[in-house]
């Protein structure tokens, strides 16, 4: 009888999109120092991009962040997930962010966000993984997030799967990568002008 | 490149559509954030790229927008231009088109095509009735450009709602490197998430807000810029071209069809 070989993390991206596979160790689990630690992370970036300061937002992202969410297509139960990272929603890395946030923070005309949408980030069901490296945790979360622009009364709504991997060292905390896997394949908003 | 990308778009098709067959005047407004980020070389430039390209129109209401790129080859090699037509494709392989392929295009293509490709090459356009184009170069965050050619379908789902399918196109030939660049450039410019297109899907909604209103419709949409059909210099292709500052022309040929559609050739 032999102890249970770790699993690979339940797979929810396949194709290019760039990963190194993560090993999924020990569950961290909640109530421990560093669950703790890691969902403050999330629900404090939450409330981050709900108000708006998309610079603190990205000074919590790693040098080497790759940001995914592709798209999904519905396809039989045998075809597996319909998750497509060869078209995606976003393929983005730390420069890429870094424009978009400039472009809705010094440009006046960036009308997709301004006037700002009010969001509300409803994150849950929070489970964190040891990995292969030290002080990295493969992080997965539910997102629910609503989404109300100018004077409708409706909302637009989303939710996703993420698939987050954080680094802690010392004092610094990062995001390092966040694959986002969401529900929709026809997706029910005008335009991804948000971040997940 | 992978299936297209579906989204609900809470606005009327038509304005998507008939933005698409030759709208010359929102670039300069609605996407004035891409200046602001540096993205355009100086605003001087901004507000001339309209007036360098010849706008293609049909009385079927098709319409595509080609940049008159004429003198960029006699600015960049005097006043006959005088570079072959594949030298002038390596330097700016046309959208999705990557360089180790420029060779098949020459192979393929008459030298009249050739000269129309390089010197009129297609950015943006749509066919009748609602399925647009898109092939240009986008300016990445790197500072490089890397081009992105898809299309669009704007399909009604009832009143006031249509479905924005879009997708990215690529040569089947080209390498895994150059799908993923033109993947990330893409995903960055158009389409749901990018940079360009997502400011258009803010108007259109609010354009069809706007119509539905007591005083919106009451107000008359002026198609008033028209004249005669004129090409700057040699058209080598067909249809009706407007060289030069923007008119509606275009645009109001995809009303007229649109029109005669719903009425049956009667006029009101």
């Amino acid at each position: 009888m032999t102890s249970p070989e770790p699993t690979e993390a339940l797979s929810s991206t396949k194709g290019p999109i760039p990963s190194s596979p993560v090993r999924v160790g020990q569950r961290v689990g909640s109530g421990s120092p560093v669950y703790c630690r890691l969902y403050d992370f999330l629900v404090d970036e939450a409330r981050m991009l709900d108000e708006g300061r998309f610079n603190d937002w990205f000074g919590l992202l790693a040098e080497d962040l790759s940001y995914e969410m592709p798209v999904r297509r519905t396809v039989l139960r045998r075809q597996g997930l319909g998750i497509e990272p060869s078209t995606p929603w976003f393929h983005e890395n730390l420069e890429s962010i870094r424009i978009r946030i400039r472009r809705v923070m010094e440009s006046d005309k960036a009308y997709s966000e301004d006037p700002p949408s009010r969001t509300r980030h409803i994150v849950s069901n929070v489970g964190i993984y040891e990995t292969e490296v030290q002080g990295q945790y493969l992080v997965q979360s539910y997102l629910f997030l609503t989404r109300n622009r100018g004077e409708t009364d409706t909302y637009e709504f989303a939710s996703a799967d993420r698939e987050d991997i954080i680094r802690i060292d010392n004092e610094s905390i990062k995001l390092a990568k966040r694959t986002i896997t969401i529900d929709q394949a026809r997706l029910g908003m005008q335009n991804l002008a948000v971040f997940f | 490149l992978g299936p297209p990308q579906h989204y609900t778009v809470p606005g009327n098709w038509k304005a998507p559509s008939e933005q698409m067959a030759g709208d010359g005047y929102h670039g300069q407004s609605l996407h004035g954030s891409l200046v602001d980020l540096g993205f355009q070389i100086d605003r001087e430039l901004s507000e001339d790229w309209s007036t360098t390209t010849h706008r293609v129109g049909t009385p079927q209401g098709h319409a595509i927008a080609c940049m008159d790129a004429t003198n960029i080859w006699t600015m960049a090699h005097g006043q006959s231009g005088d570079v072959s037509f594949e030298d002038r494709l390596k330097q700016l392989p046309p959208a999705g088109l990557p360089l180790e392929l420029v060779g098949e295009v020459v192979r393929h293509l008459s030298q009249r095509q050739l000269k129309l490709l390089t010197e009129a090459p297609p950015t943006v356009g749509l066919i009748f009735p609602n399925v647009g184009l898109i092939g240009f170069h986008v300016a990445m965050p790197d500072g490089s450009l890397s081009g992105s050619f898809g299309m669009h379908t704007f399909v009604p789902r009832g009143v006031g709602k249509f479905e924005f399918i879009h997708w990215n196109f690529v040569e089947r030939g080209a390498s895994e490197e150059f799908k993923d660049e033109l993947r990330r450039a893409a995903t960055f410019a158009v389409g749901a998430s990018g940079i360009i297109e997502q400011d258009d899907s803010e108007t259109w909604p609010a354009m069809t807000r706007s119509s539905a209103g007591y005083i919106g419709r009451q107000s008359k949409m002026r198609y008033h810029i028209t004249r005669e059909p004129r090409a700057r210099g040699e058209w080598l292709a067909g249809g009706q071209v407007y060289s030069g500052y923007p008119t509606d022309d275009t645009q109001w040929s995809w009303w007229e069809r649109y029109f005669d559609y719903m009425t049956d050739g009667e006029s009101l």
